[in-house]
């Protein structure tokens, strides 16, 4: 037991444990009555009693260390409203489950207004580093929150590079690259034109960082009038801002060289009637089309020949792969209006499987059940965001 | 809409209470993505007696009938699912619950006959262990009473001899540790280090059939301490001496004070069960705000600790729950929630360790659609009035843990409250710091304890700049000397969970 006895150098004990107290004697503590008691003793636990008493104060520690200097400025206060408590227990199921339809998500709370909760900042800038078609979305709704967490301590820098909420004059004179090229980016979502004048303008006097943000931006909004001012750039002097230049103009020559997109709904309606129904040429045109908005017309359309598809039992099994594809397809970029008509099918549907009803043979075999889920969740997802009433 | 509050909404949980129901994470992921409307038919809810119901389309054909049962107040709520999933609740249950809790299961009359049949049969089960329980007690009585007391003398011996050769089994494998532990500083700590895991836990597992569990597990977190990569040689032997110590507190034990003697067992591995916990402690009641919650994954259970504060004088209390892996806790109380309970306190050295005795959940209103006044200021929107938690400066945690530690030697961390904590950030995890704006102190942020993945520190470190926005906030966490776990910080009286 230790009582009594002054505490034995930690520092000592500890090199004594370190080579074995076979190589090396432990030192008698000096107090009443325990030199006595530890003679007799076995040196390791004598050494063990002793570092007892000693450790305690080696675990005790110092008292913290003061803090000198400035703390970091916080986080500046964002005026918008907090995004209402639906939408942010949405946030959480999208992020989880249905990433396909966060742009659109996005894109809504930056209509609305609403200010993220900070929570939720971290997960979406790390989504933001490979996802580049959310970027313009996210850095509006992250705003200046975002950007003071992305300076301060996160590895997101490339949120600097985007618009900020609003044009700052004085970031184009900064001599940080990310201030100059966010202003741009600013200025392209404004005048888009007054945006493309000004690289021109100014593109001989920047440095290579500016040169590639800028870059990128040309090729984000591709312009076939930006074309000859791309083809120069060849030439530069940096040969990183040679290649992506080329890139740029590689990829704009094809552009012009390439017929202009077919509108959708004429082009569903010519592939419908070439195959009399659903075949692969409509399958590979609708998904090149995927991911952006698809015009009520079309979407009906398509959604007519599904079901017309689904109805006739002596269809190829193939086309029944294409079906569910076009299904899901229809779900993700119809316009949500659709959902109400999709809705009645399911009643209809629901009529004809009843029992006594027309019978079974004559339901659908498309999934319109599932189909419905789908824009049901995009349905309930816009309209918890549907903006703040003042 | 804006800002009311019906009748039902009120009753309903909130999502947050729902998800700690979750065994484990992947539950709370599949369970959220079930959480839309879109798989769901024939639902309904009875908010005002926690009852739901729906069926939820799977992949088969027919779709898989869920029954919820949260009984108001206390009591274990019940789940029932004709899905094949092995967890509980399984994430048809949890989907439900968060569904509902969004406003999104309508209010209906009247269950369905299955429901019926299904609450029928958990009554008449309930009222079954009712009686039985009450029928075994009464016998108890009548034995202790009169009948036969042979035959509950023996009853007693037997119990007598067993406790008898658990000590003895303990005592044996002490002598192991003490012989083990001098082998070692005999021949000096290098070369242990240099033998790895092995005889570490070859020495473990004689400890766990001596019957001490605790210490077994202590002795495997020798290996953190060997691997520790600058003061590993301090660290080793503080924790050798800690163990000779607790083998010299269990050899002395009937002439310890009674709390330090209760702590030397719990920290051998006789834990005293929740019954006698509560038969004996001290009991302590109030309103008491929920700090935070983590879960460890031990060996075959997965451990939840929940801190509490009571409102009046800032007492902390932790509850321990265990689950195997994919179980229901019987405990979820996330971050940020008021209980009003009565807690019974473990005899300790440092009395922190409490079982509930009982207790209601007091939840905040939940409003439907918070629309923001035009006069609402940022950062102001709610006023934090008493819904934050009591913290003091990073000084006197530094004398807290001081003072626990001359009560229990073997004190590792103690939870406490910081007023205002600002994080500073650091180029890695490892550096960053957490800074008391009062105070004036500073300690380093210890992401993660021991061996913890460092992936998950950095999203710790970013979280809690994200959620504190460097403002001086009120944070809980863990302090030890090496530094301060973050668990949960506090804006605008709003907690966040960091882990």
């Amino acid at each position: 037991m230790v009582t009594d006895t002054q505490p034995v150098d930690w520092a000592e004990l500890v090199s004594i444990a370190l080579v074995g107290t076979d190589r090396r004697p432990v030192p008698q503590a000096a107090g009443p009555g325990s030199a006595a008691g530890q003679a007799s003793q076995d040196p390791a636990l004598v050494l063990l009693s002793q570092a007892a008493l000693s450790a305690l104060a080696w675990r005790v520690g110092r008292p913290p260390e003061r803090f000198e200097g400035t703390l970091p400025a916080p986080a500046p206060a964002d005026p918008r409203p907090p995004l209402p408590e639906p939408a942010a227990r949405r946030l959480r199921t999208i992020l989880e489950s249905y990433p396909k339809y966060l742009p659109e998500w996005l894109a809504a709370v930056r209509a609305a207004g609403y200010r993220l909760p900070a929570a939720f900042l971290p997960p979406l800038l790390d989504l933001g580093r490979t996802n580049m078609l959310i970027r313009v979305d996210l850095a509006a709704v992250a705003g200046e929150p975002g950007r003071w967490l992305v300076a301060t301590g996160g590895n997101w820098k490339y949120l600097l590079r985007e618009a900020r909420s609003q044009l700052w004059p004085e970031d184009w004179q900064s001599p940080d690259p990310d201030d100059r090229i966010a202003y741009v980016a600013g200025l392209y979502l404004t005048d888009a034109d007054a945006a493309r004048r000004l690289i021109r303008e100014t593109w001989a006097g920047e440095r290579v960082p500016v040169k590639l943000g800028l870059l990128a931006l040309l090729s984000r909004y591709p312009d076939q009038e930006d074309l000859p001012f791309v083809q120069t750039l060849i030439r530069d002097a940096s040969k990183q801002v040679r290649d992506e230049a080329t890139l740029l103009a590689g990829s704009l020559e094809r552009k012009r060289d390439k017929p202009q997109p077919p509108d959708f709904t004429a082009e569903v309606a010519r592939l419908l009637a070439g195959a009399r129904g659903i075949g692969r040429d409509l399958h590979n045109f609708v998904m090149t089309r995927t991911g952006e908005p698809w015009p009520l017309d079309g979407a009906q359309l398509l959604l007519d020949a599904l079901v017309e598809h689904g109805r006739r039992a002596d269809q190829p099994a193939w086309t029944g792969w294409i079906a569910e594809q076009l299904q899901v397809a229809l779900a993700d970029n119809a316009p949500v209006a659709l959902r109400d008509r999709v809705a009645a099918l399911v009643a209809e549907q629901a009529v004809a499987t009843a029992p006594g009803g027309p019978g079974v043979n004559q339901a659908s075999r498309i999934d319109l059940v599932s189909m419905l889920a789908l824009l049901d969740f995009r349905h309930d997802m816009l309209a918890e965001l549907a903006p703040p009433i003042f | 809409m804006a800002g009311t509050i019906n009748p039902a909404a009120a009753q309903r949980w909130s999502a947050d209470r729902v998800h700690a129901l979750a065994p484990d994470a992947s539950s709370q992921r599949a369970g959220a993505k079930l959480a839309a409307p879109g798989p769901w038919r024939d639902c309904g809810a009875q908010s005002a007696v926690g009852l739901l119901w729906g069926d939820c389309k799977g992949s088969g054909a027919k779709p898989y009938q869920v029954t919820v049962e949260l009984s108001a107040d206390q009591g274990t709520p019940g789940y029932a699912c004709s899905c094949p999933s092995r967890k509980f609740p399984c994430k048809h249950a949890l989907g439900l619950m968060l569904l509902w809790s969004a406003g999104g299961v309508p209010e209906a009359e009247e269950p369905p006959q299955r429901v019926r049949d299904w609450l029928d049969a958990r009554r008449e089960r309930a009222e079954r262990s009712e009686a039985r329980k009450a029928a075994a007690a009464q016998r108890a009585a009548r034995e202790g009473d009169d009948a036969d007391p042979a035959a509950a003398r023996k009853a007693a011996e037997a119990a007598e001899r067993r406790a008898a050769q658990r000590i003895q089994r303990i005592d044996a494998g002490l002598d192991d540790l003490e012989l083990w532990l001098c082998d070692q500083v005999r021949s000096g700590l290098t070369g242990l280090r240099a033998a790895g895991y092995r005889p570490i836990d070859d020495l473990a597992r004689r400890l766990i059939d001596a019957q001490a569990g605790a210490l077994a597990t202590r002795v495997r977190e020798l290996t953190h301490c060997l691997n520790s990569p600058e003061d590993w040689p301090e660290r080793t032997l503080a924790e050798f001496s800690l163990l000779h110590l607790l083998i010299q507190g269990w050899r002395h034990r009937d002439a310890l004070p009674a709390p330090l003697a209760a702590t030397v067992r719990r920290r051998i591995g006789l834990t005293m069960a929740a019954a006698e916990v509560a038969e004996v402690g001290e009991h302590a009641s109030g309103r008491w705000l929920v700090l935070g919650c983590r879960d460890l994954a031990a060996d075959k259970l997965v451990e939840r600790r929940v801190w509490l504060q009571r409102e009046t004088d800032g007492r902390i209390a932790m509850l321990l729950a265990f689950a195997p892996p994919g179980q229901a806790f019987g405990i979820a109380l996330p971050a940020g929630a008021v209980v009003e309970a009565e807690l019974a306190f473990a005899p300790d050295a440092v009395p922190l360790r409490a079982v509930l005795v009982e207790h209601t959940v007091v939840e905040h209103t939940v409003v439907e659609h918070t629309v923001p006044n035009q006069d609402t200021k940022p950062n102001q929107e709610a006023e934090s009035g008493g819904e934050g938690p009591q913290g003091g400066t990073l000084d006197e945690a530094a004398a807290g843990f001081a003072a626990a530690l001359a009560a229990d030697p073997w004190t590792a961390a103690v939870p406490v409250v910081l007023d205002a904590a600002v994080p500073l950030v650091g180029p890695k995890p490892e550096a960053w710091q957490i800074v008391d704006a009062k105070g004036g102190g500073r300690v380093p942020l210890l992401a993660s304890a021991d061996g913890a993945d460092p992936t998950r520190a950095e999203q710790l470190c970013q979280s809690l700049l994200a959620c504190g926005g460097a403002h001086p906030a009120p944070l809980f966490g863990l302090y030890r000397p090496a530094g301060l776990t973050p668990i949960t910080i506090w804006n605008n009286g709003q907690a966040a969970s960091l882990w």
